[in-house]
């Protein structure tokens, strides 16, 4: 680095001289006066005569017909001293040379740029796509005929072993090819994912109608699903038209409004119509997760330094660092709340699912006594976690569909020349390890024994992961009270997750700064 | 590999033509080897001007003093259709600011120069270097070839997209005011750039068809 300093610094002063001893450049004289002026600031000058020789004068003297002095003269390469006279009549140019400051100016930079350019050249064309932070889960991909299609993202929050969790996904592109069903679950995040089983179950959507998964995992028909008629933020706006339509235009948290009052929560509150005589009701929620919970890990990371691994460990031993983290997991998570005339009554939790890709949870409003117009629901969860694109209220008084299970028939990984099936095929101590960017194709067999007309289909997947420790150039150490510095960081980082005064506003700060960026 | 065949070309043609390296401090002709004419009733003094034989031979000087700045304004079309999946428009108009530097090898028409500089987009998202050689006709047609590499940026809250790529440039234009306005279109010569993301396939192409008009700082 030094070294380097003490060579831009020679390169600058190296390029002012030669900007302050300017470039030499020529301007043609054609007046007697431009000449006798030449002569006065002692300016050499060129001649080119007829005879295509080129004398410079460093001195010279003119009459009304003659140019005499001393300097060289040129001709077809050669180069001799002269001192003499020339005629005008034989002389077709007189140019003075003299220096510019200008043009040194640009042309030393220009230089620069050109020799810089042209170097640039030689370099390998690249094309990346990428996504900012890079969030945390494996991606589902549906095979439907041509291409797999990028569906979901499975067990987002289970950051260590002790969190195993399995995760359930409605796969709308996954389409039969030859009597088969074709999934694929690959690592595209700078993290060790652990799978444990895979599952694919197909139901009856009877009448073609959507699907959609409740919190329990039930899989629920949408037949008529109504916008809600108000709908307002913590900061007071109203997001009604923001929440109303599947537009890809998402609500967002007010990030000059998370502090203070709101305590680092977002909170929307919503109203719906309900048609009289229905007793149930589905609340969907279509929304995608901000990477928020990724730079969480990441600052985690700056604390952990090299005892990450330590963490890691830790968060599979020590009870009460688990309890933190999933503590922390449920104040990230959606907290769907309803008015029943008294206060408000929680009446489910959607956990963060996915960074990257969209998707739909649902709430199942089971008690007929709150099912009263209008419905007062409310939403919170920890300050832009969640990216809401609409809210919408089904009275589909239907059960939920019977999912069977079809039978895993291969699976093959890009980093594995076997068929994996066992170890995937049931939850047990065998599991598939992928790195990035490794991936594992499965295959399912399409018919069943089952009378399945509209056929949708659920993968359920099982397993864990591990967040890499970011590389040094993407950390910022995060500045906290010396005395905390003497601490065990594992220790450490448990204070600053009970303590939410010292920790929020620095993970905040940060948050801003990215999406700033 | 290709990108490095475009380099040489181009570092050796700089070489091998630039007046700084072939010429410098010599004086050149532009007929070089024909003998230089002249009339003797155009050495008529004159109590103003110098009574210098007319330059009927167009003798013309080659040399480092005759390189100047370039500063122009440029339009070029981008078409990023297959990244629309990722929320990029497909058809975009940048208008990147141009600093060049003109160095030509002869005074006169027709002539033969090397120009070469910066393109920077002035929302940003895009720059270039191109290199050209042209030739300018006596009806003040410019033709010419060179070579250029381009950075494409793209960055919203969901995805960074970066691309660079190396290529071909084919140049036609016309020359408005003699050594002075320059209006050029150049079209770049190079196949897509493919990746995959998220199991999908991408293509692009950073550099697009240009428009630019160029002024000459004469400095």
């Amino acid at each position: 680095m030094k070294l380097l300093k003490s060579q831009f610094t020679r390169t600058l002063t190296l390029i002012g001289l030669l900007m302050l001893s300017g470039c030499y450049i020529s301007s043609r004289t054609t007046t007697f006066s431009e000449l006798e002026q030449t002569s006065n600031q002692k300016y050499p000058i060129r001649a080119l005569t007829v005879d295509s020789t080129l004398y410079t004068f460093d001195t010279f003297a003119f009459t009304d017909s003659t140019l005499s002095g001393k300097g060289s003269r040129k001709k077809n390469g050669s180069m001799q001293k002269f001192e003499g006279t020339l005629k005008f009549s034989n002389i077709v140019l007189i140019e003075r040379i003299h220096s510019n400051y200008w043009k040194a100016f640009w042309i030393i930079p220009m230089t620069v740029a050109i020799i810089g350019g042209i170097s640039q050249m030689s370099q390998p064309s690249e094309f990346n796509i990428r996504r900012p932070i890079g969030g945390s889960c494996p991606f589902i991909y549906s095979f439907n005929g041509t291409d797999f299609i990028l569906e979901a993202e499975a067990f987002s929050t289970a950051v260590s072993r002790s969190m195993e969790t399995q995760t359930f996904h409605v796969l709308p592109s996954l389409a039969t090819v030859k009597n088969k069903l074709t999934i694929r679950i690959k690592n595209e995040r700078p993290e060790t994912h652990m799978i444990n089983s895979v599952h694919l179950y197909t139901a009856d959507s009877r009448n073609g109608s959507s699907v959609v998964l409740d919190t329990e995992n039930n899989l629920w028909t949408v037949k008529n699903a109504l916008p809600p008629v108000k709908a307002s933020d913590h900061s007071g706006r109203d997001v009604l038209k923001l929440l109303s339509k599947k537009d890809g235009l998402y609500w967002k948290s007010d990030l000059n409004n998370m502090s203070g009052q709101s305590k680092y929560r977002d909170t929307l509150n919503v109203e719906f119509t309900i048609p009289g005589g229905k007793h149930n009701a589905t609340l969907i929620v279509d929304a995608i997760n901000t990477d928020l919970m990724t730079l969480g890990y990441r600052f985690a990371s700056t604390i952990l330094g090299d005892e990450s691994l330590k963490f890691y460990r830790a968060l599979d031993e020590d009870t009460e660092l688990k309890k933190l983290v999933q503590e922390g997991i449920q104040k990230s998570s959606l907290l769907v709340e309803i008015w029943n005339g008294k206060n408000w009554e929680k009446v489910g939790t959607i956990p963060p699912a996915a960074d990257v890709v969209p998707f739909t949870r649902a709430v199942r409003l089971n008690n007929p006594d709150h099912l009263i117009s209008p419905l007062k629901v409310r939403l919170s969860s920890m300050t832009d976690v969640w990216h809401i694109n609409t809210l919408s209220i089904d009275f589909n008084q239907d059960r939920p569909l019977t999912l069977y299970p079809l039978e895993l028939t291969s699976v093959k990984a890009s980093n594995h020349g076997t068929n994996l099936k066992e170890n995937i095929s049931k939850s047990d101590s065998s599991y598939v390890m992928l790195l990035p960017p490794e991936y594992m194709d499965m295959t399912f067999a399409a018919t069943t024994t089952y009378d399945i007309q509209n056929p949708v289909y659920v993968l359920t997947v099982r397993g864990y992961l591990y967040e890499w420790i970011p590389d040094a150039k993407d950390i910022t150490a995060p500045v906290f009270p010396g005395w905390l510095n003497d601490m065990d960081r594992v220790e450490l980082l448990k204070y600053l997750v009970r303590h939410e005064d010292i920790l929020f506003p620095q993970v905040y700060a940060k948050w801003i700064r990215v999406n700033q960026k | 590999m290709r990108t490095i065949l475009y380099a040489s070309i181009l570092l050796f043609s700089i070489g091998a033509f630039s007046p700084v390296f072939a010429f410098s401090g010599e004086v050149g002709h532009y007929r070089k080897n024909k003998r230089v004419t002249t009339s003797e009733d155009t050495t008529k003094i004159t109590s103003k001007y110098l009574p210098l034989r007319y330059n009927s031979g167009q003798i013309a000087r080659p040399k480092f003093e005759t390189i100047h700045l370039v500063l122009g304004l440029s339009g070029m079309h981008g078409n990023y259709s297959d990244l629309k999946r990722l929320g990029v428009k497909a058809n975009e108009l940048f208008v990147p600011l141009s600093i060049y530097v003109h160095v030509p090898f002869f005074r006169k028409d027709p002539s033969f120069f090397f120009t070469g500089g910066w393109d920077i987009g002035l929302a940003g998202r895009i720059y270039s270097f191109k290199g050209l050689f042209l030739y300018q006709t006596k009806y003040r047609l410019l033709f010419g070839f060179g070579a250029g590499t381009t950075w494409y940026s793209y960055r919203s809250d969901e995805i960074i997209i970066d691309a660079n790529q190396s290529y071909g440039l084919l140049s036609v234009g016309i020359n408005l005011s003699p050594h002075r306005v320059d209006l050029r279109v150049t079209v770049p010569m190079s196949s897509p750039l493919h990746v995959n993301f998220e199991d999908k396939y991408y293509k692009i192409k950073p550099e697009g068809i240009e428009l630019s008009l160029l002024v000459s700082l004469l400095l």
